[in-house]
């Protein structure tokens, strides 16, 4: 449960910037496309820091 | 033939309280269990403290336990300058206790089940952590975010990775609390509105098979029990962890 989280928080958060530059600079969808593997790299790191800490 | 429905979720619903005044002032039965707990806290300690025995009673005795608990935890996880941040990680906690345990009792709301509550006490830990890096080094605190031993051709990469590790922190404070509650208390009104499905369906013997979940409910009433202090635990500790980070940088 506790690490179920840190991968997705971090996954939304990335795709959340992503989504939002796009509507800033008028780019959808690329910029959110490109944050997924992005927030999928800094979920694993959250995850790896949180299992290492325990 | 319409019998008893499960309605889950309708437990979480906000309704006015404290009569016509609180109508007027959108204060809400959430409101009221944060001001229960609070209260609660403040008498128990203003009893538990009234004595300053030697040897202390009960409720000095559960008091100073408390105490001594969260401050260790301050002292191993963020170091002796930790205790700065005391009086700010046990207040979280005991709010966050007192709110998870009075949430178990009928008739109560738990009010950390509301992800409005529990991230805007995540965001608060994450400004205030971050707030207390910029102050302690000042805008040497950017190079958090600059892994240490690193070719300097993958920075591009690496620092978004850790911005966004860093800004994924309120969002998996606030969404474990918020969903361990949550997912605790709709559980149990399933269970519950199962035994009235079961008596509405089979009669005497739902009603006698019903006997199931009612002990189910009493198991799951034990591990919400552990759920309330582990997950003011685990809030308070990552609340030192992210200070520990702050003060210390690694």
């Amino acid at each position: 449960m506790r690490l179920g989280v840190e991968m997705v928080a971090a996954m939304v958060i990335a795709v959340v910037i992503g989504w939002g530059l796009d509507k800033l600079l008028h780019t959808s969808p690329w910029l959110m496309i490109v944050m997924v593997p992005v927030g999928m790299v800094a979920g694993l790191r959250n995850l790896l820091r949180a299992a290492g800490k325990k | 033939m319409a019998g008893p429905t499960i309605d889950a979720l309708g437990q979480f619903g906000l309704t006015p309280g404290l009569g016509p005044l609180g109508r007027a002032l959108n204060f809400t039965n959430s409101n009221e269990a944060m001001l229960a707990a609070a209260g609660i806290i403040v008498i128990l300690f203003g009893i538990g403290l009234k004595q300053r025995a030697l040897v202390p009673g009960r409720l000095q005795s559960l008091i100073e336990l408390l105490y001594e608990f969260v401050r260790n935890m301050c002292v191993d996880t963020i170091g002796e300058e930790g205790l700065r941040f005391f009086p700010l990680v046990f207040t979280i906690f005991s709010f966050i206790l007192l709110g998870n345990l009075i949430g178990l009792f009928p008739y109560f709301f738990a009010f950390t089940s509301h992800i409005a509550v529990t991230l805007t006490l995540a965001l608060f830990v994450f400004v205030f952590s971050t707030g207390v890096g910029f102050y302690t080094h000042g805008f040497k605190f950017l190079k958090f975010f600059v892994p240490a031993g690193v070719p300097v051709w993958l920075l591009p990469l690496l620092v978004p990775i850790e911005i966004i590790s860093y800004l994924s922190r309120p969002v998996s404070l606030s969404v474990r609390l918020f969903a361990n509650m949550t997912a605790g208390h709709v559980m149990w009104e399933v269970f519950a509105g199962f035994m009235l499905l079961l008596t509405a369906s089979f009669g005497i013997l739902g009603a006698f098979a019903s006997v199931v979940p009612l002990g189910l409910n009493v198991a799951l009433a034990a591990l919400e029990l552990l759920v309330a202090g582990l997950q003011a635990y685990v809030f308070a500790i990552l609340t030192c962890l992210y200070l520990h980070d702050a003060v210390h940088m690694h």
